[in-house]
Order: structure tokens, then sequence, then C-alpha cells
């Protein structure tokens, strides 16, 4: 799937080719897609708590039911509105979502 | 800032031979202290067990800090490895991922300033053994707060740079073995 060298690694082209990078803006934009996984590590800590659950809830109407949210190693979603459609899977940090 | 005078939060901070100073010091500390207990220690890695450890030496909650955690008065708070600990204005702890201060994260200094700048006259600094400056910035903005400045007596500490390097540029409120940690931070 990659090639590793010295310290960094490179994507196989037939992966890479079908990646999209672009910006979005957490505190501003809306949701745009469903994904079945968002990773969002050691952002959050980074906003207070209007705009954690702000983000949280952008993030839960952007992934499809039995989608996963991956947030930092010190980040949780236990106080936020949107923790009743989560399920937490594993002590990693990882949220699924509810299938209902 | 200080309303009643009764100290809020007690910081305390180490690197190496520190640990056993914690383990000597948890047992003997009384359930429902009227202030919060931040511990910053240099620790390698995420996979350390180092709260579980602490938490069985004492009757006092133990639990590693969490972003955005509001402190309880009584408990204790460890900073988790790779975070620096911020002290927040609203009585909340939060974490920060940016670059390591004095070569650590968590920083001790980190902690040390943030508490000054909230908690000033109602907090204490406690500084413990270590073989590096991280912390000694910070006890100086406790002091200069108004804050009170305590630190290991440097012949008791298994590495004794950290706390001598604080005696070397500010003047301690207490100077402490740590068989009189547990009365001193009872009394408060």
């Amino acid at each position: 799937y990659y090639t590793a060298r010295y310290d960094y690694a490179s994507f196989d082209r037939e992966l890479s080719s079908k990646m999209i990078f672009a910006t979005h803006n957490l505190v501003s934009d809306r949701s745009f897609n469903e994904f079945q996984l968002i990773l969002c590590r050691n952002v959050m800590i980074y906003f207070d708590r209007p705009l954690q659950e702000r983000v949280l809830q952008l993030f839960h109407q952007s992934l499809e039911p039995l989608g996963f949210l991956c947030l930092g190693s010190k980040e949780n979603l236990r106080f936020s509105a949107v923790a009743q459609h989560f399920t937490v899977w594993n002590k990693e940090k990882i949220w699924r979502k509810t299938g209902a | 800032m200080a309303q009643d005078g009764r100290v809020k939060l007690v910081v305390i901070g180490g690197s190496a031979g520190s640990l056993e100073v914690l383990l000597q010091v948890l047992p003997f500390l009384r359930p429902g202290l009227a202030y919060a207990l931040v511990i910053v220690v240099h620790r390698k890695s995420a996979e350390s067990m180092l709260a579980e450890l602490l938490a069985g030496r004492t009757r006092l909650p133990v639990k590693e800090a969490e972003d955005k955690e509001p402190l309880l008065s009584g408990t204790v708070y460890l900073a988790p490895a790779d975070y620096h600990t911020l002290l927040e204005s609203n009585g909340s702890l939060s974490l920060d991922c940016s670059e390591k201060v004095n070569w650590s994260r968590p920083s001790i200094d980190v902690t040390f300033e943030t508490a000054a700048d909230v908690y000033g006259e109602t907090l204490v600094g406690l500084l413990l053994s270590g073989a590096n400056h991280d912390g000694v910035v910070g006890l100086g903005r406790i002091a200069a707060n108004g804050g009170q400045v305590w630190v290991q007596d440097p012949a008791t500490a298994q590495v004794a740079y950290m706390p001598q390097g604080a005696l070397n540029e500010l003047q301690a409120d207490r100077v402490l073995r740590p068989e009189e940690m547990a009365d001193a931070l009872n009394a408060l």
C-alpha cells in the first residue's frame, strides 16, 4: 500500500490518486457529505465548549449510521449533546454512530 | 483574586525521582481537601499506568486530566503524557498538543504559569526532584502572583538539580523533606 524510506512514507499511486485534499472550516462551514470514518485528533482541545459542541454536531451530521468518529487520546464527546447518538468502540477514543 | 485567602489549587511538578516522593506522600493525604491537586511529572509515553499506580496509594480520587474538565476539590489530576495541561479561568483544565517546552510535554512551566495567572494568591506550587530546569520559571511566576512556593529539600531529592535550581533563583516559602509534605498539604 505504501513505500517507506528514512522518515517518510508515500502511499501507492493507486490509492493516492483517489484522495481529495480540500480545506474545510470547522467553525463556519456546514456538512458536505456523509462519511464512514472521521478522524479529528487534537484539534478540539483548542476550542472552547460551545465550539466543541458545534463541531461535534457537524461530525454527527457528516457521518453515516454505524460510521466511526476518532478523537485524540485525551478528548471525548461524553459531555456533548451528540453523545446519545454514539457508542464507545474501545478505550482508544473511537466512537461508533448508532444505526438508528 | 483571593476573596477568603484559602488555597484553591496545589500544583506539583517533578521529573526524575519525583514518583518516589509522590508514592510516599499520597497515602497520607486526608480525604476532603478543600483544594484540587494537579500533578505534572515528566512521563515517557501514553502506555503508562501512572494514574492507576497513584490511585492505588490514596483514598483521594486520582484521574488523568481530560480536556475542559472542571476541577473538583479533594481530587488529584494527573497531566497526561504528551499533552501540556493548562489551568483555565473558569476553573477547568485544558489540554494542548503543541511543541515541547523545556524539552518536555507535559511541561511543568506551562501548568505552573497558567495556574499562577488564574489562581494568584490562592495557589501553592511544589517542585520536586528532577534533572532539568522545567518548573523553575513557573515557580517564579507563582511567587510573582502572590502564591506560595514550596520546594523539595534538594538534599532529599534523588536528583537535586531541579529543586536546587529553583532555590538558586527564588526564595521558597517552604523547603520540605518528603516526610513533611503530607502534613503541610493537609494543613492547607
